[in-house]
């Protein structure tokens, strides 16, 4: 009889160690399938920045965001950030609201960094939430190296690609003109 | 030698020693420790197995693989889980009885959990917290323990928690007192009852008495967020507390190497006290004196003074099983802390001085317990806080080379003259 019982209870915790994984495929999904995808300008990083391992971390050039909007924001505040396409194709800010938008305009949840404000105008620097971009142990530090050089020459465009839907985003990939940063490495090594 | 009394049974009944029955009882003895040791290796490489195979397949994991495409990397997250949970529930349904299957299936699916949990945070490049993640994963391996009776599972845990109290307290920016670390530490509390209850001697058992204090150690100071003087007073307490409990009457009777309470709580207090005989720490408290204001509001002060509490509880626990003139310096040396720390904010130099002389005064009572009760390990402890407590003064004390100088050899001339006197005393005795 206790046996049965305890039969029950370890199927309950079988289902919810599934369902927690399979919840967190799902949540990511939904945002990849309904989601549209955002070009992010990515800016360079700190070449101080302690290396990782397999991930590269990234900065954005428009989580620095100047603005005549005088409000004030606490460091590690939650802030919405309603986002625009400029006529590249790469994101601008629009605004930033302690509230989701209610309008249809595109956002998604970031943190602020810091708050610098002046008589006429802020800079907000915002840490936003997709910074991480993980690959393959082998690749991850030939991708940095590219990554920083393609920096140096300025040639092309380096942005990161990223899903969003209703406030909710994940990071797809990143690229340097139309080429992913995992192919680029992947070719390097390969040379 | 078993084997050497075996062969010897058929002598001994010949010769009329023992009689025919005595020898099969003899027999049956040494054949049922045999099939316990048999057992134990087993269990031993049950888990070891266990382990290394979880945490070889999170590493494999780690790698990564660029070339998988995502929903394959999917079902590579998944096949551990589901590898795990099928020989967890095989275990329950017909092997639940024999510790090294329970062992080793729930060591390898609270592993194995982790693993698939992680795989698709870096598949989906999920930038949450490491925190959140251990959270998830602590909370749905922890039924583990208790569904599969196993022990490790329960040091995973422990270890899980801590990490996870470490990280928010600690680490990550902006820390945060973790209070769900108390709330899922005392989860896994039933376990360690039921342990005690049912194996007091076991290796699990006891592996528990040092985890648990020390996981207590390293996660008190995620209070110490604005008011870090005050955490000096909390982990006293802590200290004194734990050895309080070292010194109930269920661990007085083990042996000390089985006595985690105890020895943390001595050497902490002691290590504690260390670091108080310097000034830094006066002046500081002097300084800051007319904030105590501000002081009572803090989570500090209420852990402070709730782990004081507790310490005294069990303080009257101990003094009601032993007798009051039975109670021990160590055991009151939170309160004589409290008084030195008040102290401080009037008088820094006084408490400074008092920090100092209550050392000297450990040292001695503990070199003369160690001769009293004959015992090497006791009067050394003794000897070396005396020696720490020099080489502390040696760093800021004025006083000329000479002078320091001599203190040393004196104390090392000490060192050699108690422990020879003491191996002749056993020689004679014996």
């Amino acid at each position: 009889m206790e046996k049965k019982y305890y039969m029950v209870l370890f199927a309950l915790l079988a289902i919810a160690q599934l369902g927690v994984a399979a919840r967190m495929i799902i949540q990511q999904e939904q945002i990849i399938q309904k989601g549209e995808p955002f070009f992010f300008k990515t800016a360079p990083i700190d070449p101080y920045d302690p290396f990782r391992g397999k991930y590269i971390t990234l900065r954005f050039e428009a989580e620095q965001y100047e603005t005549t909007d005088l409000r004030t924001w606490q460091a590690q505040e939650e802030v919405f950030v309603s986002i625009i396409t400029d006529s590249a194709g790469f994101v601008q800010i629009a605004g930033l609201s302690k509230t989701p938008p209610l309008s249809d305009t595109p956002y998604f949840q970031a943190r602020v960094n810091y708050f610098y404000p002046t008589d006429s105008l802020a800079t907000i620097s915002l840490d936003f939430p997709f910074d991480r971009f993980y690959m393959e142990e082998s690749k991850a530090p030939e991708a940095e190296k590219i990554y920083r050089e393609a920096f140096q020459q300025s040639k092309e465009d380096i942005y990161a690609v990223v899903f969003i839907n209703q406030g909710k985003s994940v990071l797809e990939d990143v690229k340097i003109g139309e080429q992913s940063i995992k192919d680029l490495s992947t070719k390097k090594i390969r040379e | 030698m078993s084997k050497a009394i075996l062969k010897a049974l058929p002598e001994l009944i010949e010769t009329g020693i023992i009689n025919e029955s005595q020898a099969q009882s003899i027999r049956q003895h040494y054949a049922q420790k045999q099939d316990q040791s048999g057992n134990r290796i087993l269990l031993i490489f049950g888990i070891l197995g266990a382990l290394l195979i979880g945490l070889g397949i999170i590493l494999i994991i780690a790698h990564n693989w660029d070339q998988l495409s995502r929903p394959v990397k999917i079902v590579f997250a998944f096949l551990p889980l589901l590898i795990g949970q099928v020989v967890s529930f095989y275990v329950l349904l017909k092997k639940t009885d024999q510790k090294a299957w329970r062992e080793a299936a729930a060591t390898f699916l609270f592993l194995a959990f982790g693993a698939c949990i992680s795989m698709i945070s870096q598949i989906y490049n999920i930038p949450g917290r490491v925190s959140d993640l251990l959270l998830v994963w602590m909370l749905l391996g922890l039924p583990l323990v208790y569904l599969l009776r196993s022990s490790v599972a329960s040091f995973i845990y422990l270890f899980g928690i801590t990490y996870y109290g470490c990280q928010l307290g600690y680490v990550e920016y902006p820390t945060q007192i973790p209070y769900l670390y108390w709330l899922m530490l005392l989860l896994i509390l039933p376990h360690y009852y039921f342990l005690n209850k049912k194996s007091p001697r076991s290796n699990f058992t006891i592996f528990h008495h040092w985890i648990i204090p020390l996981s207590l150690i390293i996660t008190l100071g995620t209070f110490g967020q604005q008011e870090e003087l005050l955490m000096f007073l909390a982990y006293f307490s802590l200290f004194g507390w734990l050895y309080l409990t070292g010194r109930l009457t269920y661990f007085d009777e083990q042996p000390l190497r089985n006595n985690g309470f105890l020895v943390l709580g001595s050497l902490g207090s002691v290590i504690l006290l260390l670091m108080l005989s310097f000034d830094f720490f006066w002046e500081e408290l002097y300084l800051q004196r007319l904030d105590q204001a501000s002081w009572m509001a803090s989570p500090e002060f209420w852990v402070a003074g709730l782990l004081t509490l507790l310490a005294i509880v069990f303080l009257y626990l101990v003094a009601r099983k032993s007798g009051l003139d039975k109670i021990a310096l160590m055991e009151v040396l939170f309160l004589i802390f409290l008084f030195i720390f008040v102290t401080g904010f009037f008088a820094p130099g006084q408490s400074l001085l008092l920090v100092n002389i209550l050392l000297f005064v450990l040292g001695i009572f503990y070199i003369r317990k160690g001769i009293r009760q004959d015992h090497l390990g006791i009067l050394n402890y003794g000897l070396l806080i005396i020696t720490a407590l020099i080489i502390c003064r040696f760093f800021d004390t004025k006083w000329s080379f000479i002078l320091r100088g001599s203190l040393f050899v004196l104390v090392g001339i000490g060192f050699f003259i108690a422990n020879y006197q003491m191996l002749r005393k056993r020689k004679t005795n014996a």
